[in-house]
């Protein structure tokens, strides 16, 4: 199976003045809109085809899906579990858009995956939390499309916590990655008796190179 | 900190044919009272002290703890979130009696850390779920109790919890502890020096042994 994991393009939560927005659930900016319009162009002339194509069910998910869908040939199935920390509950209940958080508490990953990301409410996911909704989405899609190709578009962090669960890192990470808007980044997961994963491309972002988007 | 973590004495689960039983929240057997009697009878005698007691809300727990409250004159503070792995909701708190798991996933932790562990119930906690709920719990007692002495009467699952997330593993670990009923163990917590946490002790039985309890 192979997994080619896209972040969305650039939201109005991307933006420095984000905290200052009246819905936290934010769709593109222009700019981002050209970033999927130019990912689009160059799956087309790429030959890129999925036979499955998932979205997380955020406003700047899905108006970056409904830009690259029709390159990949495929309808999205929405998904709630690959949404962002921490917008699902621990329960996978969706965090409505005004109680998404607006400050995250001050420890990250690293020192305290095991505390919730925002103390302005009660009942917040951690990261591990996080991790263990974006592992058994994982675990789901293996068994359901085994042998085929799976497009997901998604976010910063579901690509990072996807990296953690791959390469079987403990809570307490050393380590983070980092993916531009619109990159995509591709996993193989193999059969095999050696390590079941292989991580063939990581944040290519060709497209915005050539457009002059990044 | 150091951080005493007590198995509760053999209870009916431990040895009986579930599909049998009435309840999965099951007493203590006859030996296993005795076994918590002679844990009582060791740390009595050998000066143990204490600042803190927790015990797990299920009654293997709780009838347990109320062995080691004798011992230390101090009644014990229950907490759901050191419930057995499949006993607890997703959102951490206690699942009623009668909906508790009796057919576990025979994809274990090492192969399935998010896959769900009770199969027969709807939503039931995967093995890394339950490591955050365990981890939750460990960050609490280490705000509330530096320096101290704690102890915490758990169960088998809880301690191999504790020891993956001290040891920082992966998801998809490649060992796993066994504790013997009324073992316990002593994991050490600084602030200072190099690594924080130092496993002291494991499974010491030694009051299982010299009353031939084992």
């Amino acid at each position: 199976m192979e997994i080619i994991l896209i972040r969305h393009g650039q939201s109005h939560v991307n933006l420095p003045d984000w905290q200052t927005l009246d819905n936290l659930d934010a769709g593109l900016t222009e700019k981002g809109k050209q970033q999927a319009e130019a990912l689009r162009d160059w799956f087309k002339a790429n030959d890129h085809q999925a036979d499955v194509l998932y979205t997380s069910t955020m406003q700047r998910t899905l108006e970056t899906t409904a830009i690259i869908a029709d390159a990949l040939g495929q309808k999205a199935i929405h998904d709630h579990r690959i949404r962002e920390i921490p917008t699902v509950y621990p329960t996978g209940d969706i965090v409505q858009p005004k109680d998404i958080p607006r400050t995250y508490a001050s420890d990250w990953e690293n020192k305290a995956p095991f505390i919730p990301r925002s103390s302005e409410k009660e009942g917040y996911e951690s990261w591990m939390h996080f991790r263990t909704r974006i592992g058994q989405f994982t675990d789901a899609i293996i068994d359901l499309h085994f042998g085929q190709r799976v497009y997901v578009v998604a976010h910063g962090g579901m690509i990072s916590a996807f990296f953690d669960n791959v390469f079987n890192v403990g809570p307490y990470r050393n380590a983070d990655v980092q993916n531009h808007n619109t990159s995509w980044s591709r996993f193989q997961y193999r059969n095999s008796t050696g390590e079941p994963w292989y991580m063939l491309d990581f944040n290519r972002i060709d497209h915005l190179r050539e457009k002059d988007l990044l | 900190m150091y951080l005493y973590v007590i198995r509760h004495g053999q209870s009916h689960v431990n040895v009986e044919d579930w599909s049998t039983l009435d309840t999965m929240d099951t007493s203590l057997t006859n030996k296993g009272k005795q076994q918590a009697e002679a844990l009582r009878d060791w740390l009595i005698e050998n000066k143990r002290t204490c600042d803190a007691l927790y015990t797990s809300t299920m009654r293997r727990t709780r009838e347990t703890a109320s062995y080691i409250e004798t011992a230390f004159n101090m009644n014990a503070i229950t907490d759901d979130r050191i419930r057995e792995i499949g006993n607890s909701a997703l959102d951490g708190t206690a699942l009623p009696e009668n909906q508790l798991p009796r057919v576990y996933n025979q994809i274990k932790p090492d192969k399935g850390p998010f896959a769900h562990r009770g199969i027969d119930i709807p939503n039931g906690e995967s093995w890394m779920h339950f490591r955050t709920r365990i981890g939750q719990f460990v960050d609490d007692l280490m705000t509330k109790h530096q320096g101290r002495r704690v102890y915490v009467v758990a169960h088998g699952g809880v301690i191999s919890a504790m020891l993956d997330n001290i040891y920082n593993a992966g998801p998809y670990r490649t060992a796993r502890t066994d504790t013997h009923n009324t073992g316990w163990s002593l994991f050490e917590h600084q602030n200072s020096g190099r690594e924080r946490w130092m496993v002291r002790y494991h499974n010491r039985i030694d009051h299982l042994i010299v009353k031939d309890l084992l």
